[in-house]
């Protein structure tokens, strides 16, 4: 049993009379502390499974287990105490709080938790030990994303999930982004699961899962990831 | 273009239904600020209105013609000579001491010829019809009928007795002035009927008497036979053409009585001349008369003696020279002590017409700065309302420029959509409050007017209406105009995107390091998020603290009003039961009236003075009516009147030679200690006569109702040159109210004494008057209160909204509900502490000028606002705002994480 496994995972929107089946039959499995990207076209269901499985979104149906847990079965309150313990996130456009100083908005998210790793050690693992202290305002897009990132692994998650972390980021920050989220999951074990449209990000991946029309069309398992710093793309 | 303009129009009508809660949000607050201000606006142009409608209706005088020597048949010729005059009505009447029912009172008897009445019609609300146009001042029948014979007749209806009076009650005339027996034919009458008269329309005064405790408090009509045929007319009430047809308020009503008022009163000199020439005839022919019956009888005396008669005629002749010459010295001496007084007088002397007048006015200056601050407080929450939505609407406005539509296209949508709300709000706003608040206030006066209501719909004022729509909807407009604007300035690629968040950055606070450092992690987060956008905080905090001090006003207005009566009748005045006497009572008299509230009414603390209606004045300031207290017998005035400094509390004693001013006269008169003021007696119709005596202030007292001097026995002997003689007894007598109904009836039996009041019957009066005065205080907490929900609402409801990716973010990271209401709400409930505290300066404020504009004329408003009356303000505010933010947490909990931070693509 993988650590993650989605079974026959439907979503339907219904937009008016219009049904719009945003998961379709979605089935995959994930083991733990792999590095999981998730690629597809625009439209494919990307974000609606990393929202279902990061319990900021409910199934239609079908079956979503994460470790022992199955988190299609939870209630509001359940999930917030799962998003809370067990998850972090990363969005392509960082969510930061806007008047909270990089510290600050770690401190966020750590304070909550009943594990969390030390606010500024989080921020000194993405390379922020210098810029405590600043507003996300004062941050280039790309620091502002490690930010997020520090956010989201000072709360020791799971799960890191990442939704098109690099998708607003050049070239060279993206690809330190990218370091930095296989660092998380080759050095500390935590399982990473990274959305994108960018087929060059496979080769760094343990499992490639490819997304058409709300179904996983491919599972590819990569037994030897590239380094994230030989990324070229 | 077509097709734009029709796409245009679904645009506008989707953001108002798309919206609707905001659509409403926008219409109510201008509603509610636009009708609040106009309705209280023409509150008491509304109640003018009224009171012309009735005096209008009634036939009410323009002007009176008094004279203290009677007014002769030729004298009435003379004035409906007058040209413009167009109706005359000749009235007798006379201020008596009277029993009504079970009330001893002090009342004006006037004449009346009711078959007038019985052959006219009370048609509709306000008017009484008759061919006649001499008829004037027509009273309406409340209850019962027009009395038919001499022992008949009516009372007013308006005034609240302490004892009912029922039809069918008798009425005795019990004695008046010094020519009382000559004047009536019947003392004892019957009520027959209750009326409604535009003479006496206020149920707490109706005029001033030298009787009683100076103020007539019931009216007696009876037909004119019930006075005696030789007592004259002593009111010619006089109607001037055309008059009715203006406002009674207006200059063309002034341009309209001043030629018949110029042309009466050039007249008087000559009637005086007339009235004299009279009374020296009368005079002459009696004394004649009596002469000659004399000599009638000495010579038959003489000559019954046994003396011719033509010895007897010779005899008398020098006698008769020289009493001849006596006689006219008397004749001359009482023709020079004879001098009638003729005054014309205009409808302002009228207690109740007057009176109506200011409490009309006294409302428009509550009207003139409350409304003010309200309707800010609301033009600021619509204006925050619609910037708000603008902001919010930025992608799309972005959208709309992008695809080609011109920025006036753009700016006409938002300006179109807040014309709609803010036309529709202030529309029903002013229409309904316009009638509401002058209603309920109209109706709270009805308790002491017996002004009818106008019926609704009342008149609208269409300048005060068009001004606060304008200003609502401009205000609006403006605000729109300029948010639209300034988001159209910025291309529509940085308008696509979401509002770049307002930086943060490092707030004063954080330059307290110690403090900083010691504070929790979230509680530095709620002092960033606090300081974080300064219009926000700006805007609630002004709003909040306006609801605040509305709210404050409210309550210390409503505390002004009820501590007069605790203070002056719970404090202040510690006796229950005034007793006044007739003047110059021999120490006998005195003796008796004394033992009797001792003895029957187990009286205590018995004060002997000297009581007396006068006018004080001093230089460069109007001057006011005030009763002189004068110790006499060597009483403790202490015993009566706790009389203290207002500000430091201190005791004041009245010794032989102290001057103690009460304070709103101190203060309208504008003198302290160490001043002088000059006090004068009055006459009849109460003007100050004579040269008036100096006296030197020497404290100011605490004191609410009425104006008072307090003047030591040597004092007032030093100024007057005479001993002040007791004619008030104060006295501390049972509660039990057998006893006092006893004590009542025995010194009512006693013809010494004229009134016996007590306490309670005086609060009762003041009670009722100044309820009226506490309904509008009622009608303005309540708006305030209406005011403070709908901006505290408003205000949470934009921040939330303004907050929703953050509310997500938080949501995301496994905030549970709790925590993210306490990460919002705790930053608006420190701007709601800020503004209730700021708004209770602003409400102390705003108080003392509501309290000096609202106070009765001789009543002296509390200043001071109650520690309950800051804890009622803030608890309101507070409870509103926990209410607001309780309601609201079902909208955080609304917040969807997937919605509110999908990436925009
Ligand atoms: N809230 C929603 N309402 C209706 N349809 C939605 C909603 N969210 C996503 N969809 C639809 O579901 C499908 C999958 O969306 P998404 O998971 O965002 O795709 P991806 O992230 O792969 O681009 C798309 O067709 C999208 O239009
Ligand atoms: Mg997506």
């Amino acid at each position: 049993m993988p650590f993650v496994s989605f079974e026959d995972v439907t979503k339907i929107y219904h937009m008016g009379d219009i049904e719009v089946r945003a998961l379709d039959g979605m089935n995959f499995g994930i083991e733990k502390g792999e590095l999981a990207v998730v690629v597809g076209p625009s439209g494919a269901g990307k974000t609606t499974v990393l929202n279902i499985l990061g319990g900021i979104d409910t199934p239609t149906s079908g079956k979503i287990q994460v470790g022992d847990t199955r988190i299609d079965q939870m209630n509001e309150r359940q999930l917030t105490q799962y998003r809370r313990h067990n998850v972090g996130f990363v969005f392509q456009f960082y969510n930061l709080m806007p008047n909270l100083t990089a510290l600050e908005n770690v401190e966020l998210a750590s304070q909550i938790c009943d594990n969390p790793m030390d606010a500024a050690e989080a921020l000194d693992l993405v390379g922020l030990s210098d810029r405590l202290n600043n507003f996300p305002g004062q941050l280039s897009g790309g620091e502002q994303q490690r930010v997020a990132i520090a956010r989201a692994i000072a709360k020791n998650p799971d799960l890191l999930l990442c939704d098109e972390p690099t998708g607003a980021l050049d070239y060279e920050t993206g690809k330190t982004v990218m370091e930095l989220l296989q660092a998380e999951s080759m050095r500390r074990g935590r399982t990473v699961v990274i959305i994108t449209h960018n087929q060059a990000f496979c080769p760094v991946a343990n499992r490639v899962i490819s997304v058409h029309g709300g179904k996983a069309v491919k599972e590819d398992v990569n037994e030897n990831p590239k380094s994230a710093s030989t990324l070229v793309w | 273009m077509i097709s734009m303009k029709s796409a245009f129009r679904k645009e506008v009508l989707r953001a108002v239904t798309g919206s609707f809660g905001r659509f409403l949000a926008i219409a109510a607050i201008v509603a509610l600020g636009c009708g609040f201000y106009a309705g209280l606006r023409m509150t008491g142009p509304d109640m003018r209105y009224a009171g012309d409608q009735y005096l209008a209706g009634t036939h009410f005088y323009d002007l009176d013609v008094a004279s203290t020597a009677g007014i002769s048949d030729s004298m009435l010729d003379d004035i409906r000579d007058i040209s413009g005059v167009e109706g005359v009505q000749a009235t007798k009447s006379s201020d008596v001491m009277a029993q009504i029912g079970e009330n001893q009172l002090a009342a004006r008897v006037e004449s009346m010829d009711f078959s007038e009445a019985e052959n006219s019609e009370q048609d509709g609300v306000f008017s009484v019809s008759s061919d006649n146009n001499d008829y004037l001042n027509r009273p309406m029948l409340a209850s019962g009928r027009w009395p038919t014979s001499d022992d008949e007749c009516v009372i007013s209806a308006d005034r609240i007795m302490s004892t009912p009076v029922n039809l069918g009650d008798e009425v005795t005339l019990l004695y008046g002035d010094d020519n009382f027996d000559n004047t009536f034919q019947t003392k004892t009458l019957r009520v027959v009927g209750t009326i409604h008269s535009p003479e006496f329309m206020s149920s707490i005064g109706m005029g001033t008497t030298s009787l009683g405790d100076g103020t007539i408090e019931q009216i007696i009509l009876v037909n004119p036979s019930v006075f005696s045929d030789s007592y004259p007319n002593t009111q010619a009430y006089v109607k001037v053409a055309g008059a009715q047809n203006s406002y009674s308020d207006s200059d063309a009503y002034d341009a309209t009585i001043q030629p018949v008022q110029d042309a009466l009163e050039s007249k008087t000199d000559a009637w005086t001349d007339d009235l004299r020439q009279q009374f020296e005839d009368q005079v002459r022919e009696q004394a004649q008369s009596q002469m000659e019956e004399q000599q009638q009888q000495a010579l038959q005396q003489l000559t019954a003696q046994g003396l011719p008669l033509e010895q007897a005629q010779a005899a008398l002749q020098t006698q008769m020279q020289t009493q001849q010459a006596d006689v006219q010295a008397q004749i001359d001496a009482q023709v020079d002590s004879f001098n009638p007084d003729i005054y014309v007088l205009d409808r302002s002397h009228n207690y109740g017409v007057s009176s109506f007048k200011s409490d009309s006015e006294r409302v428009d200056h509550i009207a003139s700065i409350f409304p003010l601050v309200f309707f800010l407080v609301a033009a600021l929450v619509s204006l925050t309302s619609m910037t708000r939505m603008v902001d919010s609407e930025r992608p799309l406005i972005g959208t709309l420029k992008a695809l080609g539509y011109t920025k006036r296209a753009i700016t006409m949508k938002y300006v179109f959509y807040a014309a709609l709300a803010s036309c529709i709000g202030a529309a029903v706003g002013i229409l309904t409050l316009t009638q509401f608040f002058p209603w309920t206030i109209c109706r709270a006066y009805a308790i002491i007017y017996s002004v009818p209501q106008t019926p609704i719909p009342l008149p609208v004022d269409a300048g005060l209406a068009w001004l606060s729509a304008g200003l609502g909807i401009g205000i609006t407009l403006l605000a729109t105009w300029a948010a639209v604007r300034s988001t159209l300035r910025e291309s529509p690629a940085t308008l696509i995107v979401p509002k770049a968040p307002a930086p943060g950055k490092q707030i004063w606070l954080e330059r307290f390091h110690k403090l900083w450092a010691r504070m929790s992690f979230s509680w530095k987060v709620t002092w960033r998020n606090v300081f974080r956008y300064k219009r926000r905080m700006a805007m609630t905090v002004v709003g909040i603290a306006g609801c605040t001090a509305l709210l404050l006003t409210g309550f210390g207005l409503h505390d002004a009003i009820w501590d007069i009566i605790d203070r002056q009748f719970g404090d202040i005045l510690t006796y229950n039961v005034v007793v006044q006497t007739h003047d110059n009572l021999d120490d006998a008299a005195l003796l008796g009236v004394r033992d009797q509230i001792q003895d029957t009414g187990d009286g205590t603390d018995i004060v002997a003075a000297y009581q007396r209606n006068m006018q004080a004045s001093s230089p460069d300031h109007d001057a006011v009516s005030v009763v002189t207290y004068v110790p006499t017998e060597n009483s403790d005035m202490s015993q009566a009147f706790s009389l203290r400094n207002h500000q430091t509390r201190q005791q004041i004693s009245v010794d032989d030679n102290s001057v103690v001013l009460t304070e709103k006269a101190a203060r309208s008169l504008g003198v302290s200690p160490g001043d002088t003021i000059t006090i004068y007696d009055l006459n009849a119709i109460g003007d100050p006569v004579g040269d008036g005596m100096q006296l030197t202030v020497t404290d100011v007292a605490e004191y609410y109702v009425n104006n008072a001097v307090f003047v030591g026995e040597d004092a007032w002997r030093d100024a007057t040159g005479d001993y002040a003689h007791t004619n008030t007894f104060f006295s501390k007598v049972t509660n039990d109210q057998e006893q006092r109904d006893t004590l009542t009836d025995d010194l009512h039996a006693n013809t010494d004494v004229s009134t016996v009041s007590y306490i309670d019957e005086t609060v009762d009066t003041y009670r009722t008057m100044l309820s009226s005065v506490n309904t509008i205080v009622v009608v303005l907490v309540v708006s305030a209160a209406l005011l403070a929900f709908i901006v505290l609402y408003d205000i949470t409801k934009i921040n939330v909204e303004e907050r929703r990716r953050e509310i997500a973010s938080l949501k995301v990271l496994g905030f549970v509900p709790r925590e993210v209401d306490a990460y919002i709400f705790r930053e608006i409930g420190i701007l709601v502490l800020i503004g209730t505290i700021l708004g209770l300066f602003l409400g102390i404020w705003l108080e003392g000028f509501v309290v000096t504009s609202a106070e009765v004329d001789y009543v002296m408003f509390s200043r001071e606002i109650h520690a309950l009356s800051y804890v009622w303000a803030i608890l309101v505010t507070i409870g509103f705002a926990a209410l607001v933010m309780f309601s609201m947490r079902g909208e955080l909990k609304k917040v969807d994480m997937v919605e509110s931070l999908k990436s925009v693509d």
